[in-house]
């Protein structure tokens, strides 16, 4: 069978103490651990802030929405933050059920 | 949560609580495809495709594609290499009612809870259960302009 176009890609981008990476395609439990290996590493003791640019981001699951989670908790544990940067109105929609919308940043 | 074994391979099920006069108007799309994660994609697309050409509201498709992804992963997450996954979508009064099934045996892995909160808020309802003879969902998406 003919392999699939990958429906996700991750893009990093560091500068100074922040590290942005930029979500395009979907996020569900096929392509959440490429997320999840991006963020570990993609994060160091030296980065305050991650952003995860989201506008490119057309489908996101409960298993993309635990990474988010797992994220935030990294990011919390070193003092820093993590920052959800133009989420469509459906990825908003999401965190807003879950709840996650009152513990990371929108931007 | 329970439903009938032959709920995605044989004709509208007439012991369901779900029904009703519609049943003799309803048609049936089937999809199989492998059970693999990469292939969910496949399940959702064809959900949102049916679900617009039946005049769902846009806010609707996105919840139908959250809410078949959800249940979807949940019935193949763990499946055995080389086990095919079937999908029913039932069609007819102004809803949607989707059907998987596959080989797998015993029951579901449980659903984690935002999984869970997803589906409660994306669909009518939902179930989701497994046997020796394998593993099922059922999930019901209605269109939001005919809630009365």
């Amino acid at each position: 069978m003919p392999e699939l176009e990958e429906p996700l890609t991750v893009e990093v981008a560091s500068q100074g103490d922040e590290v942005v990476l930029v979500l395009v395609g979907e996020l569900d439990p096929h392509t959440a651990p490429i997320l999840r290996s991006s963020v570990d590493d993609a994060v160091s003791d030296a980065t305050a802030t991650l952003v995860l640019d989201v506008a490119g981001l057309q489908f996101i699951d409960s298993s993309g929405l635990r990474v988010i989670i797992s994220a935030h908790k990294t990011m919390d544990e070193r003092g820093g933050r993590l920052v959800l940067r133009a989420p469509t109105d459906n990825t908003r929609r999401l965190l807003e059920i879950t709840g996650l919308a009152d513990h990371v940043d929108l931007a | 949560m329970t439903m009938p074994s032959d709920a995605v391979d044989g004709g509208p099920d007439e012991s369901s609580d779900d029904s009703s006069d519609e049943s003799s108007e309803e048609s049936v799309i089937r999809l199989s495809i492998p059970a693999e994660l990469r292939f969910l994609r496949i399940a959702r697309l064809t959900a949102a495709g049916i679900a617009g050409d039946l005049g769902f509201g846009l806010q609707d498709v996105e919840d139908l594609r959250v809410a078949v992804d959800e249940m979807c992963a949940a019935l193949i997450e763990d499946a055995a290499p080389g086990i095919e996954f079937e999908v029913a979508y039932r069609i007819g009064g102004g809803r949607l009612v989707i059907e998987g099934r596959c080989d797998q045996a015993g029951p579901p892995p449980a659903l984690h809870p935002v999984a869970r909160e997803l589906l409660s808020m994306t669909s009518d309802d939902f179930s989701l259960d497994g046997d020796q003879d394998g593993r099922r969902f059922r999930l019901t998406k209605q269109r939001s302009d005919l809630t009365v």
